[in-house]
């Protein structure tokens, strides 16, 4: 009887199948890693793409990137879990993060909070609305501080805020008058840089 | 890494108002602990990469060199003018702020937890002194019986982060398999989605864990460290000969961990060699061979010692057929010497062919990357070298229709030669089994019961040609005869068989016993 | 030019500014309007005329000091890096991580005057010979990064950035990476760490970046208003920048003032102003809302801790209000007024610390987190007669033995609370609920 345990361990499978991004986006990011020393220097805006494509950072998605950049899932399970902006389950449509720091505290975001509760039903410390059409969180320090007190939806900043502002923001986004941005990264092509570096990952 | 700066250079530097000559460059907390200061410490592992990141190590600084203040001596490196104390009070203070920081959420697990006695926060607690905390906050609460799979148990209040295990898996098996999740007091340790631990050496961080966080699942609750009796012993479950420490109680092995031996195992070993000795219990083990046995009419009935090689004797004496005697790969130096010198002598007598070697390994056992190797038996190398023939299992079966009689020796064969028993009905060969477990063999002319490798002393050497001694951690069962004393006296029993024959003519009958009468 | 405030005002503030000087401008995040207002063209003059090590020399002489918190001597800094004929790749790293409560400077800078930015990073390569520059900026600021990375693209474009900058022998590359939300990223270790595509763990110094930064080669990490700084030092002169702040604290400022005042913003100043300015000039803060009493202030971000209202006449300068039992960091004055409780806003920065310790150092994990639970017990009314003496000594505990100084930092808002403000925590505690004396403070 041998213990030997002859499973491969636990490094990223090979990818088979398709991945989560489109073909263009994997074109996109294997010519990113090369800007790089490392392939896994773009893990952290890879896994923001992966989690604004997918929804969410799915297991299949964390794979994915680990196989992508050459280090092990459970290697990028601890980056990723090391950062608050990403999620594992599915999100709601509209994120909303109020900043309950120190200046955003002195001027009223728990009036913010307040208005928020009324309007959506959403308490501080119930994340998401029943129909997944809303979610709360409150976070650290935005970089708002002199535009006190905040509200950042699907990552766009309100600021400047009262209950009475809040809520008209709200009600604008829920009737469909103002659109929430897509994606901050853009994309566009990438520049003829002057030092690319080869890396054995990545070709998947 | 092991630190392996050679550091040719010297300089004095001061340790606690004494002048010390140290290595320029080297480590300063392997330096305090050569002089035998023993500082506190978690994260820092001679076998892995330095973290610095429990804090516990620290020492004072007294300016020339590292700037003025506390200091990790785990990163500290000497150099000319060091003025170190360790016991003063700004270390003791700072020592105590850490272990206070790490006791505030640790659960009192102490009565319940395997690590008692063998723990690093309990002897560090101990010597820090502080015994009563002084928090009024809740304690954390997180999963306390997480399985990482078959072989490993986490309890993650316990954990105290120091990450060892973590880079056990990124740096000795490269596969990563553990990580810290999340960040802050919010930090757990975790695989990737609780999927279970995979690869053969997932036993060593129980080893590194400083803390009852990683527990073996096969040790858990078996026993308090106080009462295992530890022996220094060698393990054979490869050629690699990983250097070993055999736990036992009560006649019971209860836990095997290696020992450190840079030239050959380091600081690890095996799962396989930890793990897998349920079979060297008595308690475990019933289908061990425990008696001596000889066929009577067709069965094989228990008998006397003298019995059993009286008939072996009798019949390779009697028989003109060619013999085969084969020798476990397990054997040690000094048993596989009295085998050569016994079957060297029986062979002389014998008229016809005796062909005796030790059975070879190469390719029953699963090579990896980091220590094992190809050969699933301790000894090839220390046989060889012995002088015996290597005989491998492919022509060992094939020619055993040639041999009318074929004795195996030794702990393992059975194991080794798994195919032995399918032949070995199909031809007319008198079987002669010298072994552990019976198992199959039940179709012997002669049982003798041999002791396991946990029960003898000796040298095996390995794979490199290192020549290391194990030590006996066990008792033999009463009755068993050591191997080597055994081949002697076989070597005797035939030669007495053979003269009694000769003088008799041929009227005696092989396979029958004869009277031990007159000469010896 | 004499744009001196964000948001952008008329008035004329009385003094020269630099960075903010044009940032009432339209469309400066865009290249030609850029050009037209004389972006570049410094970078143009010192790629034919100025020699790397005199670049160098002029910040070191400058006394431009780091705009991120620490202070430390740019040119001093950047003269750590190994001579140029070290065959080793250099690379700068350039911190936008701005996380600091209270500070929301670097985000105007990025936002409004990306090519000043962009400037400045041009010329420090060039002065330190680097093979590239990479940018974090935090996550969370996603309008920021999306025009950084425009500008970057521009620049490109533009024979600013990449081969052969201007046709000179100098090239560089500029890359961008987004954060994704931690505060120890602003740490440069810990930002080099994220950079790698790792956790923001600080790596233990020494080696110190020049020595081995980003995938171990040297690097000097600079903050965004820092880099600022060098376009204008090396146009005008190191003297010219001497004739702005203090001697040991030359140059102007972004100061960032919020809080209980009429009118928060971000402010050029020259250090040494008081922060008595300001709070209540009419110029900056305008004075504390409804005209109460200011109770205390955080001169320079949360890490910065309270000062009384006693020491409003406190210079911004690193001296003085080292001196005073704080520091400058980010610059960001935050007040507090009569209504404000301190043991309040104490818990409020305390969780901060909590939430964003990194975990790998003990003290620093466990700490924070208790600090904060004794803190928000004493809030609610159920502090306990040793709780200020456990603080102080948790504080002691935290200072200095620690692979980075969160835990430092974490430590100081607490100690200068207590100091300045100890009556209000006591009463606090003396009107607690009676709660169950635990002699030994183990719980069963």
């Amino acid at each position: 009887m041998d213990t030997q345990n002859t499973d491969t361990p636990n490094k990223g499978t090979p990818n088979k199948g398709e991945s989560p991004l489109p073909p263009e986006r994997v074109e996109w990011w294997r010519k990113r890693v090369t800007h790089f020393p490392e392939a896994r220097a773009v893990l952290l805006p890879l896994l923001h793409d992966l989690q604004d494509h997918v929804g969410c950072l799915t297991r299949e998605a964390l794979r994915w990137a680990a196989d992508f950049v050459g280090i092990t899932p459970t290697e990028v399970y601890g980056v990723a879990t090391f950062y608050w902006m990403y999620e594992y389950e599915p999100r709601a449509r509209r994120q909303i993060a109020v900043c309950h720091n120190i200046s955003c505290d002195l001027r009223g975001k728990d009036q913010v909070l307040e208005a928020i509760r009324d309007e959506l039903g959403l308490a501080p410390g119930q994340r998401k609305t029943d129909d997944g059409e809303w979610s709360l969180r409150t976070v650290e320090c935005m970089g708002s501080c002199t535009t006190a007190p905040m509200m950042a939806i699907n990552g766009e900043y309100f600021e400047n805020l009262d209950p009475a502002k809040t809520r008209a923001i709200l009600e604008e986004i829920r009737s469909g008058k103002h659109e929430l941005p897509a994606s901050p990264e853009t994309f566009a092509p990438h520049p003829e840089v002057v030092t690319t570096y080869e890396h054995e990952e990545a070709k998947a | 890494m092991t630190d392996t700066t050679q550091a040719t250079q010297v300089t004095t530097i001061v340790v606690d108002g004494v002048e010390y000559t140290a290595p320029l460059g080297g480590r300063l907390f392997d330096f305090l602990h050569e002089i035998g200061k023993d500082i506190p410490h978690f994260c820092y592992h001679p076998g892995l990469s330095v973290a610095a990141s429990c804090r516990q190590c620290q020492v004072e600084s007294k300016g020339k060199g590292p700037r003025p203040g506390c200091i990790v001596s785990c990163r500290e490196r000497i150099v000319e003018g060091m003025e170190i104390l360790t016991e003063s009070e700004a270390a003791k203070t700072a020592r105590r702020g850490v272990m206070e920081f790490l006791l505030m959420n640790h659960p009192l697990d102490c009565p319940i937890c395997d690590k008692a006695g063998e723990c690093m926060l309990q002897d560090t607690a101990y010597e820090t002194g502080q015994n009563e905390g002084r928090s009024h906050e809740p304690r954390r609460h997180l999963p306390k019986r997480k399985s990482l799979g078959d072989t490993i148990l986490l309890d993650n209040e316990r954990c105290i982060l120091c990450t060892r295990c973590v880079r056990f898996f990124e740096e000795v098996t490269g596969d990563s398999q553990l990580t810290v999740a999340d960040r802050g007091d919010r930090s757990v340790l975790t695989t990737f989605f609780d999927e279970p631990l995979t690869g053969d050496y997932q036993g060593n961080i129980v080893d590194l864990c400083p803390v009852g966080a990683l527990t073996l699942k096969k040790f858990r609750f078996e026993s308090r460290v106080w009462f295992l009796e530890e022996t220094k012993a060698v393990c054979g479950m490869c050629s690699r000969g990983c250097n070993t420490i055999v736990e036992t109680r009560d006649g019971n092995v209860l836990r095997i961990r290696p020992r450190h031996e840079p030239e050959v195992n380091g600081y690890w070993m095996c799962d396989h060699g930890r793990l897998d000795f349920d079979l060297f219990n008595l308690t475990e083990n019933e289908g061990r061979l425990l008696e001596h046995a000889h066929d009577d009419q067709g069965r094989l009935v228990a008998c006397t010692r003298d019995e059993a090689l009286t008939t072996l004797a009798s019949c390779i004496a009697l028989d003109e057929s060619p013999i085969a005697a084969l020798l476990s790969p397990w054997a040690t130096n000094e048993e596989g010497q009295a085998f050569l010198d016994a079957w060297t002598a029986i062979a002389e007598l014998m008229s016809h062919e005796v062909r005796f070697g030790f059975l070879d390994p190469v390719g029953s056992g699963t090579e990896d990357e980091l220590l094992r190797t190809s050969e699933a038996a301790p000894n090839a190398r220390g046989l060889a070298e012995l002088g015996l023939e290597r005989i491998p299992p492919k022509a060992f079966l094939s020619g055993l229709a040639e041999h009318k009689n074929v004795l195996l020796f030794g702990f393992g064969l059975d194991e080794l030669l798994p195919d032995v028993c399918k032949v070995a009905l199909k031809a007319a060969t008198n079987f002669f089994f010298h072994g552990f477990n019976l198992g199959h063999f039940h179709f012997v002319k002669v049982a003798l019961p041999a002791l396991s490798p946990l029960e003898k002393s000796g040298y095996w050497t390995n794979i490199d040609g290192r020549r290391q001694y194990t030590r006996a951690a066990l008792r033999g069962p009463a009755g068993v005869t050591p191997d080597a004393e055994l081949f002697t006296e076989i070597a005797k029993q035939v030669a007495n068989a053979h003269a009694v024959m000769s003088t008799a003519g041929s009227t005696a009958q092989p396979g029958v016993a004869q009277p031990a009468g007159g000469e010896a | 030019m004499s744009g001196y405030a964000w948001p952008p005002r008329s008035d004329d503030p009385g003094y020269r500014t630099y960075l903010f000087d044009q940032v009432a401008i339209d469309d400066l995040h865009r290249l030609e309007v850029a050009r037209e207002h004389g972006a570049y063209k410094t970078l143009e003059r010192a790629l034919a005329e100025i020699k790397p090590e005199e670049i160098t020399a002029t910040v070191k002489s400058s006394g431009l000091r780091g705009r991120g918190g620490a202070g430390f001597p740019c040119g001093l800094k950047w003269t750590f890096m190994p001579k140029f004929d070290e065959p080793r790749p250099r690379f700068l790293a350039v911190n936008a991580d701005e996380s600091e409560p209270g500070t929301c400077k670097d985000r105007v800078l990025i936002r409004e005057r990306p090519h000043l930015l962009i400037e400045g990073i041009l010329l420090t390569t060039y002065a330190m010979q680097c093979r590239a520059a990479y940018i974090f900026i935090r996550g969370e600021y996603e309008t920021e990064a999306r025009v950084l990375q425009a500008a970057i693209h521009e620049a490109y474009a533009n024979h600013l950035a990449g081969k052969n900058v201007l046709g000179s022998d100098f090239s560089v590359d500029i890359h961008l990476t987004r954060g994704a939300g931690a505060y120890i990223c602003g740490e440069e270790t810990g930002m080099m760490e994220a950079l790698e595509g790792r956790r923001g763990h600080p790596r233990p110094k020494p080696p110190f970046p020049a020595a081995a930064g980003l995938w171990q080669k040297p690097t000097t990490v600079n903050n965004v208003e820092t880099i600022c700084n060098v376009p204008k030092i090396v146009e005008h002169g190191a003297e010219w920048y001497h004739e702005m702040g203090t001697e040991k604290s030359p140059g102007n400022v972004l100061a960032g003032i919020s809080g209980h005042v009429k009118q928060p913003g971000v402010f050029e100043v020259p250090l040494g102003i008081t922060a008595r300015e300001l709070i209540y000039d009419p110029k900056f803060g305008g004075g504390i809302l409804g005209d109460r009493e200011l109770k205390a202030f955080i001169p320079g971000g949360s890490s910065a801790g309270f000062l009384p209202a006693s020491k409003l006449d406190v210079a911004m300068t690193h001296d003085d209000l080292k001196e005073a039992g704080t520091m400058l960091g980010t610059a960001s004055v935050i007040a507090l007024d009569e209504t404000a409780s301190i043991i309040r806003a104490t818990r409020v920065i305390a969780d901060f610390y909590h939430d964003e310790s990194c975990g790998q150092c003990s003290q620093c994990r466990e700490g924070t987190g208790w600090l904060a639970q004794i803190l928000r017990r004493i809030e609610h009314g159920q502090g306990q007669p040793d709780d200020l003496d456990t603080l102080l000594d948790l504080c002691a505990n935290m200072k200095g033995k620690t692979i980075c100084v969160l835990s430092d930092a974490a430590a100081w808002p607490v100690e200068l609370a207590l100091e300045h403000f100890r009556s209000e925590f006591e009463q606090a505690i003396q009107r607690a609920r009676p709660a169950v004396a635990m002699s030994s403070g183990q719980e069963l």
